[in-house]
């Protein structure tokens, strides 16, 4: 099966800024579909870490995002069948992924209801398992990562996963209706009263 | 401009998709109020934050992990055969309704067509009647057998319809 991970990166060929890639998500998932093993694992480098970015700022825990993460690769190998290229490739990992980090959200919102006391006693919802900062300004910068982190983890379910989608995934209007399957108008309304609802929060920030 | 239709403009006006016109009344607007100024540059500044925010990656057994998972449980599933896009349980439901669509539909036609012809047939003895005087009476007297010829039927009806009592046992008193 699949037992070279580090050489498989190298077989997919880059352009020669080294930065773009030759072959098209796509293309690769055509190759996946017939077979080829290699174009799996180039998709999986290509969008652990972004996946992971996006379900980790979702659901605020480092571990069960990768695990989600996991999920969404292991689901993308069992149902490569599925996929048919009227829809991007991007759109429809992220849309997998988004499903199953709202199922866990979910399932820790029940939880955070029913453990309300003990959560309250040892609130911390972001741990970052990055480096320590070391600078006084990478240490103010991480707070207000945190803060910021904080007040959209406060804003209501729809307008957090537009707001992640949009602002930290860098994502098009028309890909995010697309995950989300809203129409556009929608998108851009939501995005819009999400960054607002984002200033109240963030007022203290900024005063 | 007011306040609402000034903050509904604000992504737009962030993403330059804002008309031109639109544009120039926006950047009004935030003239005279520093307010709105301020939330502008603040909604801008967020972003740019949340752009630059902290990345994760995963852990560098990531890729190990999950081969081994796929490999213990990355049991491809194959898409079912559709027909037109419907499962084949589906696909057959929907042919059968289709069936009984038509069925009922020419059915439906049928009956139309015969109350129209026997409307035209109506018209057409109509106009006989008027036209010919003899006519109408042939045809009441034909009427008159078939109601003469309804009525003896029935009577032969009911008289079969009566009880033949000669196979009951009867009892005499001596």
């Amino acid at each position: 099966m699949m037992n070279q991970t580090s050489s498989i990166s190298s077989i997919i060929p880059l352009d020669k800024a080294g930065n773009n890639y030759v072959y098209s998500d796509e293309q690769l998932m055509a190759r996946f579909q017939k077979g080829d093993e290699n174009a799996y694992i180039e998709l999986v480098n290509r969008y652990r870490d972004r996946l992971l970015n996006f379900v980790y700022n979702y659901i605020g825990d480092f571990e069960i995002s990768e695990d989600i993460v996991q999920d969404t690769m292991v689901k993308l190998y069992q149902k490569k069948h599925y996929y048919r290229e009227i829809a991007k490739f991007s759109t429809w990992l992220y849309t997998i992924a988004k499903n199953l980090a709202n199922t866990e959200f979910r399932k820790k919102k029940q939880r955070k209801i029913t453990l309300l006391s003990q959560i309250s006693r040892d609130d911390k919802p972001y741990d970052i398992p990055a480096d320590q900062p070391d600078t006084d300004q990478e240490i103010q910068s991480d707070i207000t990562n945190r803060i910021i982190r904080k007040a959209i983890d406060e804003l209501p379910e729809k307008f957090k996963t537009v707001i992640l989608l949009r602002d930290i995934q860098e994502l098009p209007y028309e890909e995010i209706s697309s995950i989300i399957e809203v129409p556009i108008g929608t998108v851009k309304s939501r995005i819009n009263r999400a960054r607002l609802q984002l200033q109240v929060e963030l007022k203290h920030l900024r005063t | 401009m007011n306040r609402y239709e000034f903050e509904n403009l604000i992504s737009d006006y962030l993403d330059g998709s804002i008309p031109f016109k639109k544009r120039k009344e926006f950047e009004d607007y935030m003239k005279d109020d520093k307010d709105a100024e301020d939330l502008v540059s603040n909604i801008k500044t967020t972003i740019s934050e949340m752009n630059n925010s902290q990345k994760v990656k995963v852990a560098d057994n990531f890729n190990e992990k999950l081969l081994s998972r796929v490999k213990n449980e990355g049991i491809v599933s194959k898409p079912n055969n559709t027909i037109l896009g419907f499962t084949p349980f589906y696909a057959s439901i929907l042919s059968c309704l289709c069936v009984a669509f038509f069925v009922v539909t020419s059915q439906l036609i049928n009956v139309s067509q015969d109350s129209s012809s026997e409307i035209k047939t109506n018209q057409y003895t109509a106009e006989l009647e008027q036209n010919n005087p003899s006519y109408s009476k042939s045809v009441d007297l034909e009427k008159k057998l078939i109601v003469d010829s309804n009525i003896d039927s029935l009577q032969d009806k009911k008289e079969k319809e009566k009880p033949n009592n000669s196979n009951k046992i009867k009892f005499v008193n001596y």
